[in-house]
């Protein structure tokens, strides 16, 4: 090895240990509480910063120098390893003083190891667990650190989804945790996607106390309580599994079967109950039980480790240690036994993880509409806080009070917010959940937080009141999920019944073409499943998730009216030549061929209207019904979000022949970040508007949040448009000005058609022509003023079915007033007047 | 709507545009029966500023212009200063109000109608809000040189939709019955069918000077052409040009009884001028598919009709018998270099690999192409070819070698004055057997005739922003910008390149692709390039040579440091996402990636780098670059410098200064 390549080697593993991933053979952890092994101490550097160029240099010169170094600890092949390493891991974006992180994540063994919707759970002495919580079982177990950063909401990465980070001692394959009712370990749903039957096995949630993690879950009627842990003993370190088993349900004669760990191996055996197998590449793989359990034995059963409970009426305990070492075992087991921990209190609640909120201050009349109508109060999120938390608003509702609301990021947090009042002058964000799996909805329900994630319906339970969730409840987690990363779950409405709606998009490939991976790209993009691209609804009591409509894309927001409607938009791209507003029907089709999820293509439901990506949108939001009587004259209409191009709309709709049509005029109002989720608040009767830069938005600043407030004076806008064979009808808020608004010149329009295709969205097409590119310019013959002076119409030769009509005004209300203007409609058909 | 036609606005305009065509030319062939014409663009005209001047009209795309000091401002001008009145009509949708905006050196005067509303003698001046009414209004302007210097002037608009910005030629339209304006249209077809055919060669005084001259003077050379043609399609050729090929400039050197006799002499002298050089690749080697989807990418049929392939214009070069006019390997090695012995092709270079011109050949040809055959044997033949050739005069046009010259007189003959222009070559009632024949219509010969007139016949590339627009049509730039998606029109390149990066772009000198995601590729025009680019800058109103390195050289490291934050991910506007900078790829591009920020200063005029930053839509509607300053002025994030907007991109400006070795931010 040349001299240079030590020192870039060098340089790298120092960087390593700058960010606290070097350790030899793992203590991980145990460093982060402040531990040091001999070689940790070269550096004494903050693990959440890179390091300087001068910083690396000196390290490695250290590490290079025979002294630090004599015991040999760093190898060539372990540099190299590091640095490729540090390649895929970028520092400070996985939290380090939070227990787990939920995310689809890999091991290395068995092959094709993967838990879809996993969870990644440190268990002390810088060893992790992984728990896939939709095959309800232990996929991995390892030493190092916790998963890698390769990820979209990680690294940013499109493509890829992180791996178990650092040296795996054992694994399961992907089949059920638990042996079904005839005992075997299988695989058995329809598709490798989504949680298997739940009268097998469901993952019920998990509980936090400190560091504890506590898993519920339910297996062939029983309930089960698992704390995964570690213990040190000599130099051995074990994988701790205490289970807490209730009575088994309804007095069944069934043994319940663990599948505890796989090995590459031969050779097993049964050792004074402890049971071993030998790995092909040497050692063996241990699984002991740390006290006897009635009823409760080891089996080896091929290459695999297995425990059986037979049936028993009454709750028990059972440990299990896991590890890997020689054959002289008899010693450490000991060791290991010494120290049984015992099943700690769980659901009582612990100490207040994050007792200190962020306070920022807000901004009243950031921004208004021309008319003043309305203005923008901005509500500063806390993208500055302690813990370096990336605060990117997937999800947002008010508790009763109205002056307090919960958050959901991306990054899987849930903060608090209270001090919404006129002044917005003490903003209180405290942190309330962490390490859920891209959480980007968010609705309360008497009071009680639901997030929609990657792994379906979360509830989130504080158990003793003090601001920290304790139980983090699976609500439900029905919902098929590959490892795409761009299988985005949005939003989170609730219909007059209660039932829970949300949507999901569908497994675009990286650069943003087409669904699911190609057979030669490691599957880096995921599969479509059985609820790419759908709307689904739960019912209220979570028991059951169905399919509402089909062949979204990127459906980024969803809208639910106080009568049960459901709307979507959804972004650009294949098959969806423009964003769409779907009004969306039961079983309705909208556009996505590949994501159809039926046996033949039906029929495509046509939207609402489809939406310009130059001029109003390149990317949807979600829409909101206005709820509130207490925002201008707007009350029962639906607003449309652009999360591309962060603007607000208001929504105007008509019904012809079963099938809606409509058009859109913009609120013109400017948003902190992007427009992505908006409520209107009870309390104030405001709307407040909340988003999140990802890409493909304008969006400047990571988020925002803001209130968008009628300030009682007049509205100058469009706010009605109906098309029939008279002409085009648009009604006013105020009374218009005879002479502006009679007067052809004031109005330009123009129209164009696209192309719904499997190409990457569409360019505008002519009308008139075939086939050719660009707009067509209408000639607006006449303009007619009704009698009351609020509504034109406008005679358009020709005029007739397009996919995008759209009209550009500036006219004068009869006060004078300005009103300038652009609406953009689809006219589907054009009824007699 | 600059990147793409405009659909069936621009059917319709085209439709006009051919009536009028035609309607101008029938004026002319009836005398005083002149129609008004109309175009897009602005007309102008140009007087030259001294006693007894000559007055000229120039149609340009918009309002701009940039002269330097000395040059002539059109063809058929002086260099020196002049006068200019431009008219045209803008177009807008509905009513609204406008302000404009003037730089120039020099006097300068806008009217709207007949009301002067911006008046500036040099520098920056604003107008008051007017309002411009639905359809078209009439603007005028006049423009007079400075003292000394050069001359410019830029015409700017803004409304409340637009930024300031030029006013897009496709909203401009001009009308003229002016009998001069015909005449002075008349005068350019006479000069560009004169060049075109090479009518120099013989009757003008000079020989050409310059390796640009030379690309207008000389047609393919002789050395070595017995090898890189089939002797049949020789003969062919030159038994009847216009045979083969529809446009040919190729005159009918052969008349009379024994044509085809000589034509096999020539051929068989032809044949026996050989060279060796590198034929290894051949069509034999490509892949058929491969090749279409090059010929796809490359937008081939902008120029060519293929078969199977549908044609898009009226006069596409066929390459449907390709077979019959290269010998195995040579096509290959034409596509490789088409310029390699006939410097003015047209076609140009797109710097294929050997791979992809094997590819290409292999799609093109539909019949095996056959291997060359031996060269003519026949003494006696090839030496009646070879004294043909020097009767002939072939060699006023083709270049023989002093090689294959020796024992026959090819030397060019001295210049033939013309005295009578429509005698001679342009004598179509009375042919003479020893004068090439050419088959000039009759609106050629009289465009021929008035040309004639003239004392002098000033050269092509002479004008630089004359030239750049005559190369634009001949060499067919139309037929892939403003027409292909993400290909930007013609009339915004002099304003949005540096004129000396844009010419090592169209010299093929440029090491890297900007670009490199795109199939579709920039072809090489060697040897007129840096001419073209020249020209484009000035037709924009920009200096043809590189302005903005005065006063470029240092780097405010502070400004910098800012427009580094601004173009970040934390706490800028998270233009990283899509944008590679230097070495740092885009963190998380998503179907539109950006061009690295690392060419941008090399690359872009910094006027049009601060339009494009503001509203990137204006200038392409279809751009997937957002748009993050709203209403022109405000930034989306109010608490670096100010918000103001012109200053974060001067910041962005001043990082990006960096130029290749730019630092990305963390």
């Amino acid at each position: 090895m040349k001299q240079k390549d030590i020192v870039r080697f060098s340089k790298g593993l120092a960087l390593c240990l700058g960010v606290g991933l070097l350790m030899p053979d793992s203590n991980l952890w145990a460093q982060r509480r402040g531990t040091t092994e001999p070689i940790t101490s070269l550096l004494d550097a903050d693990r959440n910063r890179e390091l300087s160029e001068a910083e690396i240099d000196a390290a490695a010169e250290r590490i290079l120098s025979a002294d630090e170094n004599q015991d040999g600890q760093v190898t060539v092949d372990e540099i190299t390893g590091r640095l490729e390493y540090l390649r895929k891991n970028k520092p400070g974006i996985l939290q380090t003083d939070f227990p787990y992180q939920m995310a689809a994540i890999g091991a290395p063994y068995p092959e094709g190891n993967v838990a879809k919707k996993g969870m990644a759970i440190s268990v002390g002495n810088g060893a992790s667990v992984l728990f896939d919580t939709d095959l309800v079982r232990i996929a991995a177990g390892w030493t190092g650190g916790l998963i890698t950063t390769t990820g979209v909401t990680f690294d940013g990465s499109h493509g890829g989804f992180p791996e178990i980070s650092g040296k795996q001692v054992f694994g399961t394959p992907n089949v059920s945790g638990w042996a079904d009712s005839s005992g075997r370990f299988v695989d058995d749903r329809p598709a490798p996607f989504g949680p298997i039957n739940r009268d097998h096995a469901r993952w019920d949630g998990h509980y936090l106390v400190g560091d504890q993690v506590t898993l519920a879950y339910t297996v062939h009627g029983t309930k089960v309580l698992e704390q995964p842990r570690s213990l040190v003993a000599g130099k051995a370190l074990g994988f701790v599994r205490s289970l807490k088993v209730g009575p088994v349900a309804g007095g069944s004669a069934k043994r319940l079967s663990l599948l505890v760990a796989d090995v590459d191996g031969f050779g097993g055996r049964i050792e004074k109950g402890r049971a071993s197998l030998a790995h092909h590449d040497g050692g063996r793989t241990f699984v002991s039980m740390l006290k006897p359990s009635p009823g409760a034995s080891l089996a080896v059963l091929g290459r695999q480790i297995v425990l059986h409970l037979e049936p028993n009426s009454d709750e028990r305990l059972v440990e299990l240690v896991i590890w890997r070492g020689d054959d002289d075992a008899g010693q450490i087991e000991e060791g290991f036994r010494s120290q049984a921990p015992g099943f700690a209190a769980f659901d009582q609640g612990g100490p207040q993880r994050w007792p200190d909120p962020v306070i920022t201050e807000g901004t009243l009349e950031a921004d208004a509409t021309p008319d003043g109508a309305y203005v923008v109060d901005r509500l500063t999120p806390p993208l500055k806080n302690p813990w370096n938390r990336r605060v990117r608003i997937g999800g947002f509702d008010f508790f009763a009070d109205g002056t307090s609301a919960a958050f959901s990021t991306w990054d899987g947090d849930v903060w608090l917010l209270s001090g919404i009042d006129d002044s917005l002058s003490e903003l209180r964000w405290k942190r309330f959940a962490s390490g859920l799996f891209e959480t980007l909805g968010l609705r309360i329900v008497d009071e009680v937080i639901y997030v929609s994630s990657r792994v379906g319906i979360m509830r989130l339970h504080d158990l003793n009141a003090d601001g920290t969730c304790d139980f983090y409840e699976n609500f439900n987690n029905e919902l098929t999920s590959s490892v795409g990363f761009h299988e985005f779950v949005f939003d989170l409405h609730t219909d007059q019944d209660g039932n829970f709606y949300f949507a999901k998009a569908g497994p675009v490939r990286g650069g943003g073409r087409g669904f699911g991976s190609n057979p030669n790209e490691n599957n880096r993009f995921g599969n479509v499943s059985a609820h790419a691209g759908t709307v689904m609804k739960v019912d209220p009591a979570g028991k059951k998730l169905n399919v509402y409509a089909t062949g979204f894309r990127a459906p980024n927001g969803i809208g639910v009216g106080p009568d049960g409607q459901v709307t979507t938009g959804d972004n650009e791209g294949t098959w969806i030549p423009a964003c769409p507003i779907n009004w969306v029907e039961e079983n309705g089709f909208y556009g996505v061929e590949d994501l159809a999820q039926r046996e033949v293509v039906p029929e495509f439901n046509p939207p609402l209207c489809w939406l310009s990506k130059r001029e109003f949108d390149n990317s949807g939001g979600s829409q909101v019904w206005v709820t509130s009587d207490r925002w201008g004259p707007f009350e029962g209409e639906l607003l449309h979000l652009s999360y591309g191009r962060c603007a607000m709309y208001l929504v105007m709709k008509q019904r012809v022949e079963g099938q809606m049509q409509g058009g859109v005029v913009q609120i013109p109002v400017s948003f902190g970040s992007s427009a992505m989720r908006a409520r209107f608040n009870e309390k104030d009767g405001q709307l407040y508007v909340a988003g999140l830069r990802g890409w493909q938005t304008r969006a400047a600043q990571l988020s925002g949040f803001d209130r968008v407030r009628y300030t009682g004076k007049k509205v100058y806008t469009v706010r009605d448009m109906r098309v029939d064979s008279k002409g085009i009808h648009l009604s006013f808020s105020q009374a218009l000005n005879a002479d502006s608004a009679g007067d052809v010149e004031n109005y330009a329009a123009e129209q164009w058609n696209y192309q719904r295709s499997s190409n990457y969205g569409s360019r505008d097409y002519s009308v008139e022509i075939e086939g050719e590119t660009g707009r067509d310019p209408v000639d607006i013959e006449e303009v007619i003023l009704s009698d009351d002076g609020r509504t034109v119409t406008l005679v358009v030769e020709d005029l007739k079915p397009v996919m995008q009509f759209q009209l550009d005004f500036s006219i004068e209300a009869a006060d004078g007033t300005e009103i300038r203007q652009k609406t953009l409609q689809t006219i589907h058909s054009i009824p007699e007047a | 709507m600059w990147f793409r036609k405009e659909g069936l606005e621009a059917k319709r305009f085209a439709a006009r545009f051919r009536l009028c065509c035609v309607l101008l030319v029938a004026g002319l062939i009836v005398e005083g029966d002149l129609s008004a014409v109309t175009g897009r663009g602005v007309l102008v005209r140009i007087d030259e500023e001294r006693p007894g001047g000559e007055t000229d009209f120039l149609v340009l795309p918009n309002f701009e212009l940039y002269v330097p000091e000395g040059e002539q401002p059109s063809t058929f001008l002086s260099p020196g200063r002049f006068r200019s009145e431009w008219r045209s009509e803008v177009r807008v949708p509905r009513r609204d109000s406008y302000r404009f905006s003037l730089e120039c050196f020099g006097t300068a005067k806008l009217y709207l109608g007949d009301k002067l509303v911006l008046e500036s003698t040099g520098g920056n001046a604003r107008s008051e809000p007017v309002e411009l009414g639905r359809g078209y209004n009439a603007i005028r302007l006049t423009l007079e040189s400075p003292a000394m210097g050069d001359t410019f002037v830029r015409l700017r608009w803004e409304s409340r939709e637009l930024v300031s910005g030029p006013l897009p030629e496709r909203f401009l339209k001009y009308e003229s019955d002016l009998p001069a304006f015909a005449h002075s249209q008349l005068l350019r077809k006479g000069q560009h069918l004169y060049r075109e055919h090479r009518c120099g060669n013989c009757h003008d005084e000079g020989r050409p000077t310059s390796r640009l001259d030379r690309l207008d003077h000389m047609g393919p050379s002789f050395t070595g052409i017995g090898g890189r043609r089939n002797q049949q399609w020789l003969q062919d050729w030159i038994m009847d040009p216009d045979e083969l090929r529809e446009e040919a400039t190729m005159p009918d050197v052969l008349h009379g009884e024994s044509e085809k006799e000589q034509a096999r002499a020539i051929a068989a002298w032809l044949s026996t001028l050989r060279v060796d050089h590198d034929l290894s690749g051949s069509y034999r080697n490509g892949v058929v598919d491969s090749g279409a989807k090059l010929v796809e990418s490359l937008h081939c049929t902008g120029c060519h009709k293929i078969a199977n392939k549908e044609a898009e214009g009226d006069q596409l070069v066929s390459l449907e018998r390709l077979a019959l006019k290269y010998p195995e390997g040579e096509l290959v090695a034409f596509l490789l270099e088409p310029n390699r012995h006939f410097a003015g092709v047209r076609m140009p270079n797109f710097q294929l690999s050997i791979e992809e011109a094997e590819d290409i050949a292999s799609f093109l040809i539909e019949t095996e192409l056959a291997v060359l055959n031996a060269p003519a044997s026949d003494p006696e033949l090839i030496q009646k070819g070879k004294a043909l050739v020097a009767s002939a005069r072939c060699v006023q046009c083709h270049e023989v070698s002093a090689s294959d010259a020796r024992d026959a007189v090819v030397e060019a003959m001295p210049p033939i004055r013309i005295k009578d222009w429509t005698l001679g070559c342009l004598d179509e009632a009375k042919r003479k057997n020893h004068l090439p024949a050419y088959s000039f219509s009759e609106e050629g010969r009289k465009a021929l005739h008035a040309y004639g007139k003239r004392s002098t016949h000033p050269k092509l590339a002479a004008v630089r922003h004359e030239y750049a627009m005559r190369q634009v049509e001949r060499l067919n730039c139309k037929a892939c910008h403003g027409q292909l998606e993400l290909i930007p029109p013609v009339s915004i390149l002099g304003e949005k390149l540096k004129p000396d990066w844009a010419a090592s772009l169209l010299e093929g000198e440029l090491f890297y692709k900007t670009r490199p995601w795109l199939e579709s590729r920039m072809p090489a025009f060697h040897g007129r390039g840096a001419r073209i680019a020249e020209g484009l800058s000035m037709l924009n109103g920009f200096s043809p040579r590189n302005t903005d390195r005065i006063g470029e050289q240092g780097i405010d490291d502070k400004k910098a440091e800012i427009g580094k934050q601004l173009v970040s991910a934390n706490g800028g506007m998270a233009c990283v996402t899509c944008h590679g900078v230097g070495e740092s790829p885009p963190t998380a591009v998503f179907e539109s990636v950006g061009i690295n920020f690392g060419y941008v200063n090399a690359r872009l005029q910094r006027d049009y780098f601060h339009r494009w930053i503001l509203k990137p839509t204006q200038i392409d509607p279809e751009t997937k670059m957002p748009v993050y300053f709203f209403d022109g002025t405000t930034s989306p994030l109010p608490d670096i410098l100010g918000g103001d907007a012109k200053a974060q991109i001067d910041a962005m400006w001043e990082y990006f200064k960096q130029g290749f070795d730019i630092q990305p931010p963390q």
